[in-house]
């Protein structure tokens, strides 16, 4: 019984063995050549990303005043603006020839539903076409 | 219409126009101003851009030489 036994703890013991070996078979190992070197690779790409990421924080704050001064120069281009209509009220108005129109046949003139809210790029740019026609006619 | 015609201009309002042409002056001056700050940013943004594109390659120069000597190592 004894004998039984020692030998199920032998072969119990040679199989954990085996199995142990086996695990060891699936091991990969590499010779690196320059470990330090590499070491000092891994390191420097982590001071450079993390160089990186200290920058984006800078660029946020730069993003901030370039956002500023954009809408500080939108606020003088309006005022410009404004400074310009008061100008031309301010001067004598001058007559000037219509312009010319071509006559246009109504009936093939298709109308669609005009938006009800106009934006501020409409108002501009109305006012930029009626700017322009009165050039032309000037000319 | 003769476009060589003279216009007079009233004395009060000829007042007006040149106190306008004079803020609109100064108006233009400032958008100059804002418009060179906002080139100085830009050129700041351009040079960080460069850093980063620099890095990135440092980094992925390094990681490649990390990767051949791990998975093509001389024996």
């Amino acid at each position: 019984m004894l004998k039984l036994g020692l030998m199920l703890l032998i072969s119990l013991y040679l199989s954990l063995l085996c199995d142990n070996m086996k695990k060891q078979e699936d091991f990969f190992y590499v010779c690196v050549k320059d470990p330090v070197g590499l070491r000092r690779d891994l390191l420097l790409s982590s001071k450079a990303l993390l160089d990186s990421l200290k920058t984006f924080e800078l660029h946020y704050s730069i993003k901030a005043e370039k956002t500023k001064l954009f809408h500080d120069l939108k606020k003088v281009f309006d005022d410009i603006l404004v400074l310009d209509r008061k100008l031309r009220s301010v001067l004598p108005k001058v007559k000037v020839p219509a312009a010319v129109v071509s006559p246009v046949d109504v009936e093939s003139v298709k109308f669609e539903p005009v938006a009800v809210k106009r934006s501020k790029l409409d108002v501009l740019e109305d006012e930029l076409s009626r700017v322009e026609s009165k050039l032309s006619s000037l000319k | 219409m003769n476009d060589k015609v003279p216009v007079f201009v009233k004395i009060d309002e000829f007042k007006d126009v040149v106190d306008i042409i004079s803020l609109m002056r100064e108006k233009i001056n400032q958008a100059k101003f804002l418009l060179d700050k906002i080139a100085e940013v830009k050129a700041k943004e351009d040079a960080e851009l460069a850093d980063w594109s620099k890095d990135l390659e440092d980094v992925e120069a390094r990681i490649n030489a990390i990767d051949k000597s791990l998975s093509k190592p001389s024996v």
